[in-house]
């Protein structure tokens, strides 16, 4: 019967993370995005609903809630629910702008794993298994492994 | 009559208080022992078994105790005991006494406590988790549904309305139990009406008290998903049932207040009594089936978590989070929901309904003996 017989994605916070708790549900739903498991116009909860799951305050939801939004990731409509934006860019023509950005984001973390101690060749073995085209489904894979 | 009833009544409610505190510990969550986090075997372990044993028989004394002093009432005490409402103290007293068992196993639990990592398989306390998924009413409770209730108010409202000019100017309001009128009004569209109001009112009880369940803090998995479903209808069940019950009582007041004749309203006695126990006994056997939280509706890496962290749980039962934006959480021993003490609202919410339910009866007690 309707959605409450599909499993749907999770979130989980870590609260030994040093990143702040809006932060980490902020790249969640990046990432949830990013790999198509919420698709463009998929609702949310309820900024109070996911402040009550998760045990924390309203307002660590909500300032997520409007970062996303600041992005276009997500839409708040006042009175309406949260939704994935229904006009979000993921599947048009990458820009060159957008190509440049992720040339620059790639060339950090080279430097980064260089500083690091890192070989060349075990930065690629990293970058071949994080951009594997259908990555394992993070989330039901831990929720499983609980 | 009436003494017949309450011995009734109270041998129904104490025996299934017993019979629900009796299997309690096997309906909660595998990782939780009267309250304390465990690891998910501790039942089957030597010592959580020896404190299950304990509690059992415990539980079984308090059970005598019980049967033992219904027996005396019902030999001894006079009528006016059981007509005067006393025996209802008796019953809050017994179930006072039921948690006694209750506090003893759950210090001799906190000896079992482990970490909430262990005792929820590996997910950390400290890694709370919530499924990106709306929850609303309709979820669980198709929303045409709510045309039967309506509709039940409906019905009674229009039966009153057509019998309402042909009334008395002065209508019985209240019956003894052999269904002879003891209390009257003037007749108005309040006093006439009074039922129509108690089931608006009860709609919007029922209704509300879905909502907040809908909103509480849950937990991921279909499990859980199926447990909330299946007791929000049962809900939905009791609020239609009840509001039928009001609908026929309301008809019966209304054609006694026109003929004289007050034969029906005396089995209203015998039927409430009927309904207790259907009420209870069906909460009972979806309490088997589903288990707390729907721990016996799935798998047990699914079910046995809860993520809450133990120092906010006082003697296990009651939740104290001021940093919990909660309403409602699971409880964590019973089957259903209980408060957020640390939640204000929660706090406010509940001396609301304690003094309504104070009130009522005060009011009509008051309004009686005017």
């Amino acid at each position: 019967m309707s959605q409450q017989d599909t499993e749907p994605p999770v979130i989980r916070l870590d609260e030994i993370n040093p990143l702040p708790k809006y932060l980490q549900i902020v790249e969640q739903i990046r990432t949830l995005v990013a790999e198509g498991a919420l698709a463009p116009g998929t609702p949310l909860p309820s900024v109070r609903q996911l402040a009550s799951d998760l045990g924390i305050n309203v307002n660590t939801v909500l300032t997520a809630y409007h970062a996303l939004e600041a992005e276009e990731i997500l839409l708040l409509r006042h009175g309406a629910r949260a939704v994935i934006h229904p006009r979000l860019r993921r599947l048009a023509a990458p820009q060159a702008a957008d190509i440049d950005h992720i040339r620059m984001l790639l060339g950090r973390v080279r430097t980064d794993a260089l500083l690091r101690g890192l070989s060349l060749s075990l930065l690629q073995e990293l970058a071949v298994a994080a951009f594997r085209p259908s990555p394992p489904d993070q989330n039901s894979a831990s929720s499983e492994s609980d | 009559m009436v003494r017949i009833f309450s011995i009734s009544l109270d041998a129904v409610i104490l025996a299934m208080t017993l019979i629900f505190s009796w299997l309690m510990p096997s309906l909660t969550r595998r990782d939780l022992l009267f309250g304390v986090t465990v690891a998910p075997d501790a039942r089957t372990r030597p010592a959580g078994r020896a404190i299950l044993r304990r509690y059992r028989l415990q539980m079984f004394v308090v059970a005598l105790l019980c049967v033992l002093a219904l027996a005396l009432l019902a030999a001894f005490a006079p009528d006016t005991w059981w007509s005067d409402g006393w025996s209802s103290l008796f019953v809050l007293a017994i179930i006072l006494l039921m948690a006694v068992p209750y506090l003893l196993a759950y210090a001799a639990s906190r000896a079992l406590r482990v970490a909430p990592q262990e005792g929820s398989g590996g997910a950390a306390a400290s890694s709370p988790v919530a499924e990106l998924r709306p929850r609303t009413y309709g979820d669980y409770i198709p929303l045409f549904w709510e045309a039967l209730p309506l509709a039940i108010i409906a019905a009674t409202a229009i039966a009153l309305a057509t019998s309402y000019a042909a009334a008395p100017a002065v209508i019985p309001v209240h019956f003894d139990a052999a269904g002879h009128p003891n209390s009257y009004a003037p007749k108005s569209i309040g006093s006439y009406f009074a039922s129509v109001w108690v089931q608006l009112g009860l709609e919007v009880v029922f209704t509300g008290i879905t909502l907040l369940i809908v909103g509480s803090k849950a937990l991921p998995g279909r499990a859980e998903s199926r447990f909330r479903r299946w007791w929000l209808r049962y809900l939905f069940a009791m609020k239609v049932t009840t509001l039928a019950f009001l609908g026929v009582l309301a008809v019966m007041i209304a054609r006694t207040a026109q003929t004289g004749t007050a034969s029906s309203i005396s089995s209203i006695l015998p039927l409430t009594l009927g309904y207790v126990v259907i009420v209870l006994v069906g909460a009972l056997a979806l309490a088997i089936r589903t288990g707390q939280g729907g721990s016996r509706l799935g798998s047990p890496a699914e079910t046995a978590r809860d993520r809450m962290d133990d120092r906010y749980w006082k003697l296990g039962a009651f939740y104290v989070n001021p940093r919990d934006p909660s309403f409602l959480v699971e409880k964590r021993f019973g089957v259903g929901w209980t408060i957020n003490f640390g939640n204000r609202w929660s706090v406010l919410a509940l001396c609301a309904l304690l003094a309504t339910a104070v009130l009522i009866p005060l009011l009509s007690l008051l309004l009686r003996t005017r």
